[in-house]
């Protein structure tokens, strides 16, 4: 299987959700920043 | 395992670690930049439990979200590696991006409080680090941006690993983009004896091979260089043509 196309979009998204979810987990544990 | 993989290795597996590990470093990153920023808040500061008597309490459970992160860090940027390494071409340097992204954004957090604190003025104990900071994740990146042209599909690929000191399962360095490439048609060194050619066809289909296993040929113009080889060899079982004196 050659690498997809779709995968420098698809770390972009994945750096995006990951960002997101540890904002949201921080903001629930430690109230906030 | 070798950097650059053939890209038939490319499986669903092997991109599904690299997004794990990509999200992984990013929310990592985050919550150290967000911890910071609460520490900063109160003061820059905080200790609690032991024989002191805490003067700062730190935030609510900020000290264990940030101590996880760096663990997470460390693993997240190991199985980035790994995953990168698997699927082959530049994606094996990804990792090395989260230097930069922590460096920059926990140096921005101390020149945000340097510049502008709360209560007016500079505050140059935090400007200071701020800059060193920016320093130490703006140089890696300025370094991995003018190999960015080595590291696309049509390069080898490992540039930015190279310079950083990668070296492949056979122990060489991995500088293959910087160094001539070897030449695959032009002659070969002289050998003396009646197998030189054989050494030689064999040397050269050794060349080929790991210039597909680094990605610099893909599978089609692998196989097209081959067949030449091999019909070369046949038309010319002496080795003549490739230099070779027998």
């Amino acid at each position: 299987m050659r690498r997809p196309a779709w995968l420098p979009a698809a770390v972009l998204i994945a750096v995006a959700i990951g960002s997101a979810v540890a904002w949201a987990l921080f903001r629930v544990v430690a109230g906030g920043a | 395992m070798a950097f650059g993989a053939p890209e038939e290795g490319t499986s669903g597996r092997d991109i599904a670690l690299l997004l794990i590990a990509a999200a992984g470093l990013a929310a990592c990153i985050t919550i150290v930049f967000l911890g910071m920023r609460a520490v900063m808040d109160i003061g820059g500061a905080c200790a609690e439990g032991g024989p002191f008597v805490p003067v700062q309490p730190c935030p609510d459970g900020a000290p264990l979200l940030m101590t996880l992160s760096i663990f997470g860090l460390i693993g997240f940027g190991g199985l980035g590696f790994y995953a990168g390494a698997k699927v082959g071409g530049p994606w094996v340097s990804l990792p090395l991006l989260g230097w930069p992204a922590l460096f920059l954004s926990l140096g921005w957090n101390f020149l945000e409080y340097g510049f502008w604190p709360e209560g007016g003025g500079w505050v140059w104990g935090w400007i200071i680090p701020g800059v060193l900071f920016v320093i130490m994740g703006a140089v890696p990146l300025w370094f991995a941006w003018t190999a960015r042209h080595e590291a696309t599909p049509g390069g080898s690929g490992v540039a930015v690993a190279s310079t950083m000191g990668f070296r492949t399962s056979e122990g060489r360095a991995l500088r293959v983009s910087y160094a001539p490439r070897p030449s695959v048609a032009g002659p070969a060194p002289a050998h003396s004896g009646a197998t030189g050619g054989d050494r030689d066809l064999v040397a050269r289909l050794e060349r080929l091979a790991h210039l597909r296993r680094t990605g610099d040929l893909t599978n089609a113009e692998f196989e097209t260089a081959k067949q030449a080889l091999l019909a070369e060899a046949h038309r010319d079982p002496a080795g003549e043509s490739g230099g070779t004196g027998a």
